[in-house]
């Protein structure tokens, strides 16, 4: 059975992710919760080495994948203060308004000190088409 | 966004200072929707059948 979705009902997904995301971190480990992302490793259960709350998206745009696939640039974060050392391998992206944990990737482990900075270069977030 | 807090968020960020600056290699996020439909496909089923 042929599947297919339109352009805009992903475009929808991604423009959310644009409308509603204030805060991008950087932590140690795989955040599950908004707060393991957005407190700072050391404090309860947090997880975050740095934080920004200055995210940007550029799109939606068409997606790598053909199709209707679609995707959305997260802008380049540079430069964030580290607030605790460790090893960063998780970016995270949340909203603060409703303490939400909207989106997770990896990253290239890096140690990351305190007092140094980290810059999270652009990255895609596509969602493809079905097949 | 509202353009005029992507403004301000792009000229905040502008204004940082690198200090022993560490980048990033963020993994592209691929997000299948494959598995959505085959969901939605399994609750259709289960609904027909009671």
């Amino acid at each position: 059975m042929a599947k297919s979705c339109a352009s805009a009902v992903l475009d929808a997904a991604l423009q959310y992710l644009e409308d509603n995301v204030d805060r991008i971190s950087v932590c140690e480990g795989q955040p599950t919760t908004y707060e393991h992302a957005t407190s700072t490793k050391g404090v309860a259960t947090g997880k975050k080495l740095a934080m920004s709350s200055t995210p940007t998206f550029t799109g939606p745009a068409p997606g790598d994948g053909g199709g209707s696939s679609r995707k959305t640039a997260v802008d380049a974060e540079p430069t964030i203060a580290v607030d605790a050392s460790g090893s960063g391998d998780h970016v995270a992206l949340c909203k603060s308004g409703t303490s939400a944990l909207l989106y997770v990737t990896t990253c290239t482990l890096q140690v990351l000190t305190v007092g140094n900075t980290v810059t999270i270069p652009t990255w895609d977030i596509e969602i493809g088409s079905p097949t | 966004m509202d353009p005029k807090e992507k403004a301000r968020r792009k000229l905040e960020k502008a204004m940082r200072r690198p200090v022993n600056d560490v980048v990033l290699e963020v993994q592209k996020g691929t997000i299948d929707i494959n598995d959505l439909f085959k969901k939605i496909e399994e609750r259709v089923k289960e609904k027909a059948n009671g």
